[in-house]
């Protein structure tokens, strides 16, 4: 395989309960391609980021409101104290997009409320899975369909890009999650675009820097799974053999 | 002080440890906006059950009120004691 622009930069395997994981040092990680070149994800190799992961919530509530999962994405350089403000939406883009704030540098985050684009691991809140009938899994074992491993996962992407040389960042969060019903005998599945958040600027003002360094996700209920980061080069700077 | 777990990627390393008090006030503010949003949903749903009631003891029927105002907004929380059967 040929060099890629695709940087694989953490994966976090998280196999306890937990309200908190981060990512952090996004900008400040080498990568090396088939050549044995080195090459830093800062922003001008790297404008891009991706996080993927799946979840898996550790709580008898049958719906999560918008903010009790959220991303927070910080910034260890100088930005625009310029943030954009979006409500809760399903709609891409979100019908409520407001601009205030004023051009002071600092150091702040962004963040995303997106709980509404997520399920309870458990059917209908009452403790129980009930994924159907009880299945034979590819290694010969009894799965029950109230096991823990009928539960439902919510899986997400979020795409960060700095669109031009200002480098003021985009994102975009989408997820999707399916069980076999929170009501009875239906079918249910949830997915949303667009969370509601607060995205600091760059580029209006006298700084046209913002470092999105650090990233983590904050829940109201535990939750275990599994979080990836991805920097997208603007070259193949990544060794792909 | 909850824990939180890092990777750090310019690293490799992932530790547990506790969280700042600046992280930590974050996470209690989520947590605080969540209680709050739940109470405004739950009041929404009690309104439009209430409205629509009102609009049945005006004599127009189910399909007539559905018309109007949608279908009739998703029951509370599950009864935990007795859940319906999948």
């Amino acid at each position: 395989m040929t060099n890629q622009n695709y940087a694989l930069i953490g994966h976090v395997h998280q196999n306890s309960w937990t309200s908190s994981v981060g990512l952090y040092n996004l900008s400040n990680t080498n990568v090396t391609d088939d050549d044995g070149n080195q090459t830093t994800t800062g922003y001008d190799a790297f404008p891009g980021f991706r996080f993927v992961g799946k979840l898996f919530f550790d709580t008898t509530t049958s719906n999560f409101s918008m903010s009790d999962i959220n991303f927070y994405y910080y910034s260890s350089g100088n930005y625009d104290g310029y943030g954009t403000y979006s409500s809760p939406s399903f709609a891409i883009p979100s019908s409520n997009m407001l601009q205030s704030g004023s051009y002071s540098g600092g150091n702040g985050y962004s963040y995303m409320q997106w709980g509404e684009g997520a399920y309870p691991s458990r059917y209908n809140g009452n403790g129980q899975y009930n994924w159907g009938s009880d299945v034979t899994d590819v290694d010969g074992n009894t799965v029950t369909a109230s096991s823990p491993r009928r539960g439902v996962w919510t899986q997400f992407v979020v795409d960060c890009h700095y669109q031009n040389t200002n480098k003021m960042p985009a994102f975009k969060i989408k997820s999707a999650a399916a069980t076999n019903g929170f009501n009875a005998n239906t079918t249910d599945s949830s997915e949303t675009g667009y969370g509601g958040g607060r995205y600091y600027n760059g580029g209006g003002g006298s700084n046209n820097y913002y470092s999105l360094d650090n990233f983590y996700l904050q829940t109201s209920y535990n939750f275990r799974g599994d979080l990836f980061a991805y920097r997208i080069g603007r070259g193949n700077y990544v060794g792909g053999s | 002080m909850p824990t939180i777990t890092i990777y750090d990627c310019a690293t490799g390393e992932q530790t547990v440890r506790e969280m700042t008090e600046e992280e930590n006030a974050v996470r209690i503010e989520a947590l605080h906006n969540a209680e709050e949003e739940m109470k405004v949903r739950e009041q929404e749903r009690v309104d439009a059950q209430n409205g629509r009631q009102k609009l049945l003891d005006l004599g127009l029927s189910e399909k007539e009120v559905t018309a109007l105002v949608g279908p009739p907004p998703p029951e509370g929380a599950p009864d935990v004691e007795a859940p319906d059967p999948a």
